[in-house]
C-alpha cells in the first residue's frame, strides 16, 4: 500500500479531521508507552553502568565475601596469588552502636573497615572537606555520613565514641565506589581504618560481620576464571564475583524488577489500549454511513477494515511517540526515587527501546481494535435505507456462528499480549503467566462491571422511593448509547486495583513484620556479647527493674554440618528450599531442656553429659532424615567434630536471633569461639534508656531497638512500594484519560440534552448536579471494583505467594471509592465543561 | 422486450423491530430489460427503498431469488457482491452521501480505485464526467465546499465512473430545490443516454417519473401497478 492509495488517503484525512477527538487516546498510550520505555531506559542505562563500571562497584577485579572471618587456613590458601603479583585488601562491615560525649542517646550505625592505603583499587572515595583516604582515616579518627553529622550534631573534628574508643570526625563520606555491593547497610556510615576498628575492639572470633577480600590482579599472568574457580573451592561459604559479570546479586535484583516494572507498564499500555478500542468503535459508529457508501460502491470489507487499521497505527504512532517523550521524563525521574540506594548519573537516551515502545504501542493498540474493527464486516450497505430497524432475529446457531471472530479475535488479543509480556520478560513461561492472570482479573472486572450496572439499573427501575431527579438522570446517564461505561469501568478499575493491591501487600507486609513478635516477646536484642562481658552484662539486666520479663541470654557458636552418618549433607536428597543446611549458622547450647522446646523423640541430656549430644528440629530431622542415633559432622573455624542426635524436638514460641534447629550440650561446642545474644522485653519508652547506659558501661555491645530495625524495613518497603505506585499510577492515568475520552466522545449527545434540559428550565447548577452524579457514580463503582479486586488479589498474594497475613482494613478500600470518584468527577469535567457554556439556541438550531 | 437484466421472483424481505416482525416486502416479481428507464412509486413506508437496496445487492430477500445480469445475487457472499456492485451497478443516493475527506475528483475516483483502477485513464474518465456535470473548476473542492446541487452532481459522475449497466437512483432530487432538482435529473438523462445504461429510480415526483419509460408502483410491499409507456 503506497501513500498514495486511497485506504491511506482516507485514513490520513478524516484521522487528521478528528485529530482533537482522539487527543485523549493519545495520551492513554502515551502513559503505557511512557513507562514503559522510562522503566526499560533506567534499567538499561543501570545495567551499563554495573558493566563498565564493574570494577568500580566492587572496587577491584574479583571479590569474596562472607560472614564469617577468613579462617588461617584459607588465608594461607590465598597467599600463592599473592605471589604472582595479584594484591589483596580486607573490609570488613558490621553494625554497632556511636555516640558522644555529651550524653546523646547511641545511633545504631553501620561500620566499615578498610585499609586506607588500598581500598578502593578502582573508582575513589569522596569526603567533605575533600582529602585523600589515608589522610582522613588514621587509627584515630573516621569518617562518617551526612545524616549521621546530623543526628549525633557532629561536625569536623568532633569526637564520637565507637565501640571501647574515641574517634575523631575527619570529614563526611560523599561517596563510596562498592556502597551498593556492600552488606549491613543498615544505619548511618562509619567509615574506619582498621587499626581504627582493633582499637575500638568490636571485632573478635564469631562477632557479627560481613568480611570481604578485594583483589586486584596483575595486568597480565593470572586469569580472572581460573583464580575465581580457584577461590570458590576456598571459601564455599562465601559470594565470589568478578568484574565480567557485575554484582551478581545486583544483576538478579535488576533483571527482576525490570521485568516487574515492565509489566506492570504493560498493563497501563493495556488500559490505553482499552481506550482505542471504545474510540475506535465510537468513531465507527459515527462513520456507519461512508461505511456503507464505501460498500455500495464496491469496497470489499477488508478495505474498508485496512482504512480503520491505518488509522489505528496512526494513533498508536502518535501515542507511542508522546509516549517516548513522557519515557524519557520518566527514566529521569527514576534515579530520584532510588537516590539513596543507587547512584546512576548519566542516562542516556536508548533509540532501540524509544522503537519498541511504539512499536509495543502500536502492536497493543491494533490487537484491541479487532474486535471493533471486525464489526465493519457485518455493517450492511442497505443501511444508507434502513437504519432505525434491527434485522429479523438470527437463529441461536447463527448467533453463535456470529460471535465465532469475536472469540477468535478475544483468543489473538491474549495470544498476543502473552507474547509481548513474554518478550519483556524473556521468558514465555512469564508471558503465559500474565496473560493468564490479566484474562482473569479482566473477565471478573469485566462481569462484576456488568452486574454492578444491572444492578444500578434495576435499583433505578425498581427503586420504591422516588430519586431526586438530579440522581435519577445522572443513573440514566450511565447508559447513554456510546457511553462505554463498562469499558471505562474495567479500564479505571484495572489501574485502582492495581495500585491499591501494591498499598495493602506493603501494609500488610509491615504490619505482619511489626506485629510477628508475640506480645510477651522481647522487643530488645544485644549481640556481640563478648565472653568477657557476658557475666556483667548478665548481671546488669538481672538487675534491672524496667524490664517485663526475665532475661535471656544464650551462647551463639557458628558452626556447618558437613555430615550426616558420615554422607556428605550435599548429597542428601531433600527439597530444594533447604539449600541453607550448607551454610554456616548460629547454634546454642543449653544443659537443660528449654521451658519452650517440646520434645517429640528420644531423650534430653542430662547435667554433666561427655558425649557430644545434639536436639534436632522436627522439620529439619524430616528433611535431613535423620533420627535419635544419627551421628552428625560439623565443622567449626577449621575443626570439625561429631555429636549423636540424642532427641528431636519442636519450638513452641518464636525465638530471634539464633537458629531453633540445633540444641547441642555444652561438652559438643567447648573450646570454640563463642558470642553472647541477650533478648530482652521492656516498655519502648525505656529503650533509649537502657541503650545509653548499656552503652556506657559495654561500649563493644550493640543494642538493637526493634523498633528501629522496624523503621529500616519500612524504610526499604516504602522506596520499593514508592517505585511501583510511580509506575502503576500510569495505569489510573491512563483510565482517567479513557473516561475524559467516552466523556468527550458523548459531547454532541449531552450538549443536546443540555440544551433541551436549558429549554424546560434546568438551571446550570442541576446540569452541574447530574453529569456529576452520572462520573461520580462511574468513579465509585470503578473503586469499589478495584477495592474489592485488589482485597481478594492482596489476601492471595500475602497469603499463597508471601505466607504471610492478611487483614482486612474498610479505611483503604473507603479512601479509594471517595478518591476513584473524585477523580473521575474532575476528569468527566475537564472533558466537558464547555457544555454549559453553550447557548441552548445555538445547539437547537443545529439540530 | 429484451433480456432481462434485472429479475425478481417471489422476493420477501421482513425486519424484526424487536417487539414484531414487520413485512416490507410481500412477493415481487419483476423483470427489467437492458437500457429501460423505471421509475418506483408509492407513499412512505410502501418498501420502495428496500426494492432498490434489494436490485442492487445492499441486502439480502428474506425469501425469492434475485438475478442480476444472470448472477443470482441473493447466495453470492458480502465480498462477491461488494465486486458486483462496483463492476455493475451505479449509485445515486438522496442525500449524496459523498465522503467528506476526499475531494470532489478524488470521490469521483473512488469506486474506480477500489476496483485497483487508479492510473491516468481513471484520472482522465474522472476529469471528463465532471466537466460533463459542469464541476471543472470544482475539482480540489471537498464537499463541504459545495452547494448541496453541486454535491449531487458529483454523485452523479461517481455513480457513472465504471461504466455500470445498471444505474439506481434513490430520490436523487430529494434533497434539492426546484432549480437544481431539474439541472440535476436533466444530467442525470443525459448521462444515462449516454452511457447507455438501464436507469431505475425511486422516486415521490411525478415529474421526474414523467420521464421514465416504466412506472412500477408499490403499496404495502407489494406491486399494484405496472405502467409502460411507448416511448422514453
Amino acid at each position: 500500500m503506497t501513500l498514495r492509495s486511497p485506504a491511506w488517503r482516507m485514513a490520513w484525512r478524516e484521522a487528521r479531521a478528528v485529530a482533537p477527538k482522539f487527543a485523549f487516546v493519545i495520551f492513554g498510550i502515551a502513559a503505557g508507552v511512557g513507562a514503559l520505555t522510562g522503566v526499560r531506559g533506567f534499567s538499561a542505562a543501570f545495567h551499563d553502568a554495573l558493566k563498565r563500571e564493574a570494577r568500580t562497584l566492587i572496587a577491584a577485579d574479583l571479590t569474596v565475601r562472607q560472614f564469617l572471618m577468613p579462617t588461617d587456613a584459607q588465608m594461607t590458601a590465598v597467599e600463592p596469588w599473592m605471589h604472582r603479583g595479584v594484591r589483596l585488601t580486607r573490609i570488613m562491615e558490621t553494625v554497632s552502636m556511636m555516640g558522644t560525649e555529651a550524653g546523646s542517646n547511641p545511633i545504631l550505625v553501620s561500620v566499615k573497615a578498610v585499609d586506607p592505603r588500598a581500598y578502593p583499587f578502582y573508582g575513589k572515595v569522596k569526603l567533605e572537606p575533600a582529602r585523600s583516604l589515608p589522610d582522613a582515616l588514621t587509627p584515630q579518627t573516621i569518617a562518617v555520613s551526612d545524616d549521621l553529622t546530623v543526628r549525633l550534631n557532629l561536625s569536623a573534628g568532633s569526637t564520637a565514641r565507637l565501640g571501647s574508643a574515641d574517634f575523631t570526625v575527619s570529614g563526611v563520606v560523599r561517596f563510596e565506589p562498592d556502597r551498593m555491593t556492600g552488606s549491613l547497610n543498615v544505619g548511618p556510615r562509619v567509615l574506619i581504618s582498621r587499626e581504627g576498628l582493633d582499637r575500638a575492639g568490636l571485632l573478635i572470633a564469631g562477632s557479627r560481620a560481613s568480611h570481604r577480600l578485594l583483589f586486584k590482579l596483575p595486568a597480565q599472568g593470572v586469569d580472572v576464571a581460573e583464580m575465581r574457580a580457584a577461590l570458590q573451592k576456598v571459601f564455599p561459604e562465601a559470594m565470589v564475583a568478578d568484574y565480567r559479570e557485575g554484582h551478581p546479586f545486583l544483576n538478579r535484583a535488576l533483571r527482576r524488577s525490570t521485568t516487574f516494572l515492565s509489566l506492570v507498564s504493560l498493563i497501563a499500555m493495556i488500559v490505553g489500549a482499552l481506550g482505542v478500542a471504545t474510540a475506535i468503535h465510537s468513531h465507527l459508529q459515527q462513520r456507519l454511513d461512508s461505511i456503507a457508501i464505501l460498500k455500495c460502491l464496491g469496497a470489499r470489507s477488508a478495505q474498508i477494515i485496512r482504512i480503520y487499521a491505518l488509522q489505528t497505527i496512526l494513533l498508536g504512532v502518535a501515542g507511542g511517540t508522546a509516549g517516548v517523550a513522557v519515557g524519557a521524563v520518566v527514566q529521569k525521574l527514576f534515579p530520584l526515587l532510588l537516590a539513596r540506594y543507587f547512584q546512576i548519573e548519566h542516562i542516556p537516551w536508548n533509540a532501540t527501546f524509544a522503537l519498541e515502545g511504539i512499536a509495543a504501542g502500536v502492536l497493543v493498540s491494533l490487537l484491541f481494535t479487532i474486535p471493533p474493527l471486525l464489526t465493519i464486516r457485518q455493517v450492511k450497505p442497505a443501511l444508507i435505507f434502513r437504519r432505525e430497524m434491527a434485522e429479523a432475529k438470527p437463529r441461536w446457531r447463527d448467533r453463535v456462528r456470529m460471535h465465532i471472530p469475536a472469540l477468535a479475535s478475544g483468543c489473538l488479543i491474549l495470544a498476543g499480549l502473552g507474547g509481548i509480556a513474554g518478550w519483556l520478560a524473556e521468558s514465555p513461561q512469564m508471558g503465559a503467566y500474565f496473560i493468564g492472570g490479566l484474562a482473569v482479573a479482566l473477565l471478573i472486572l469485566a462481569g462484576v462491571a456488568w452486574l454492578l450496572l444491572r444492578g444500578l439499573r434495576l435499583f433505578l427501575r425498581r427503586s420504591p422511593i422516588r430519586l431526586p431527579v438530579s440522581l435519577r438522570h445522572g443513573i440514566a446517564n450511565v447508559y447513554r448509547p456510546g457511553n462505554h461505561a463498562a469499558s471505562v469501568l474495567v479500564a479505571l478499575g484495572i489501574g485502582v486495583m492495581f495500585t491499591l493491591t501494591i498499598y495493602l501487600v506493603q501494609k500488610s507486609l509491615l504490619i505482619e513484620v511489626a506485629g510477628a513478635a508475640p506480645p510477651d516477646s522481647p522487643n530488645v536484642f544485644l549481640i556481640n556479647i563478648t565472653p568477657r562481658d557476658h557475666e556483667a552484662v548478665t548481671q546488669f539486666l538481672n538487675a534491672r527493674r524496667d524490664l517485663r520479663a526475665k532475661p535471656r541470654i544464650v551462647p551463639l557458636v557458628p558452626v556447618r554440618l558437613l555430615l550426616v552418618n558420615g554422607k556428605p549433607v550435599e548429597y542428601i536428597e531433600h527439597a530444594g528450599r533447604h539449600w541453607h543446611f550448607r551454610y554456616t549458622r548460629q547454634v546454642t547450647w543449653s544443659e537443660s531442656k528449654p521451658d519452650d522446646v517440646e520434645l517429640r523423640q528420644g531423650a534430653w541430656w542430662t547435667g554433666g553429659e561427655k558425649t557430644p549430644s545434639v536436639s534436632v528440629s522436627e522439620d529439619t530431622a524430616a528433611a535431613l532424615k535423620i533420627e535419635p542415633g544419627t551421628t552428625l559432622g560439623w565443622l567449626c573455624v577449621d575443626q570439625q567434630f561429631d555429636a549423636r542426635v540424642s532427641a528431636i524436638h519442636r519450638v513452641k514460641s518464636v525465638r530471634p536471633g539464633q537458629s531453633d534447629d540445633f540444641i547441642f550440650n555444652r561438652v559438643a561446642l567447648d573450646g570454640f569461639p563463642v558470642q553472647w545474644f541477650g533478648a530482652v522485653r521492656m516498655a519502648p519508652n525505656r529503650v533509649a534508656g537502657l541503650q545509653r547506659e548499656a552503652y556506657q558501661r559495654f561500649p563493644t555491645v550493640t543494642v538493637i531497638n526493634a523498633a528501629d530495625v522496624l523503621n529500616i524495613v519500612q524504610e526499604v518497603v516504602d522506596q520499593v512500594a514508592l517505585v511501583v505506585r510511580f509506575i502503576s499510577a500510569f495505569a489510573i492515568i491512563a483510565g482517567a484519560i479513557i473516561l475524559a475520552s467516552t466523556v468527550a466522545g458523548t459531547r454532541l449527545r449531552r450538549t443536546r440534552e443540555a440544551a433541551v434540559l436549558k429549554t424546560l428550565g434546568a438551571r446550570r447548577r442541576r446540569l452541574v448536579e447530574i453529569f456529576s452524579v452520572e462520573f461520580a457514580i462511574l468513579g465509585a463503582v470503578a473503586g469499589l471494583m478495584g477495592g474489592a479486586l485488589a482485597t481478594v488479589f492482596s489476601r492471595l498474594l500475602l497469603i499463597r505467594l508471601l505466607d504471610a497475613k492478611f487483614s482486612f482494613d474498610v479505611i483503604p478500600n473507603l479512601a479509594t471509592v471517595l478518591l476513584t470518584a473524585a477523580l473521575a468527577i474532575i476528569t468527566g469535567w475537564l472533558a466537558s465543561v464547555r457544555i454549559l457554556r453553550e447557548r441552548p439556541l445555538e445547539v437547537l438550531r443545529h439540530e | 422486450m429484451n433480456s432481462p437484466i434485472l429479475s425478481l421472483r417471489g422476493v420477501t424481505k421482513s425486519i424484526d423491530t424487536g417487539a414484531h416482525r414487520v413485512d416490507i416486502l410481500r412477493g415481487v416479481d419483476l423483470e427489467i430489460a437492458h437500457g429501460e428507464f423505471v421509475a418506483i412509486m408509492g407513499v412512505s413506508g410502501s418498501g420502495k427503498s428496500t426494492l432498490l437496496g434489494l436490485l442492487a445487492g445492499l441486502d439480502s430477500p428474506t425469501s425469492g431469488s434475485i438475478r442480476l445480469d444472470g448472477t443470482e445475487t441473493s447466495r453470492l457472499s458480502e465480498d462477491q457482491l461488494a465486486d458486483l456492485r462496483g463492476r455493475k451497478i451505479g449509485f445515486v443516493f438522496q442525500s449524496y452521501h459523498l465522503i467528506p475527506t476526499l475531494t470532489a475528483e478524488e470521490n469521483v475516483l473512488l469506486p474506480a480505485e477500489l476496483a485497483g483502477e487508479s492510473g491516468a485513464e481513471a484520472t482522465e474518465r474522472a476529469r471528463f464526467l465532471l466537466d460533463t456535470v459542469g464541476l471543472k473548476d470544482r475539482r480540489e473542492h471537498y464537499p463541504v465546499q459545495l452547494s448541496g446541487g453541486e454535491q449531487q452532481r458529483v454523485a452523479l459522475a461517481r455513480a457513472f465512473m465504471r461504466k455500470p449497466p445498471v444505474l439506481l437512483a434513490d430520490e436523487p432530487t430529494g434533497n434539492l430545490d426546484s432549480t437544481n432538482g431539474r439541472q440535476v435529473l436533466e444530467l442525470l438523462l443525459t448521462l444515462n443516454r449516454q452511457e447507455g445504461a438501464t436507469l431505475v429510480l425511486v422516486t415521490h415526483d411525478r415529474d421526474l417519473s414523467d420521464n421514465a419509460g416504466r412506472i412500477i408502483t408499490l403499496k404495502d410491499g407489494l406491486i399494484v401497478g405496472d405502467e409502460r409507456k411507448s416511448t422514453t
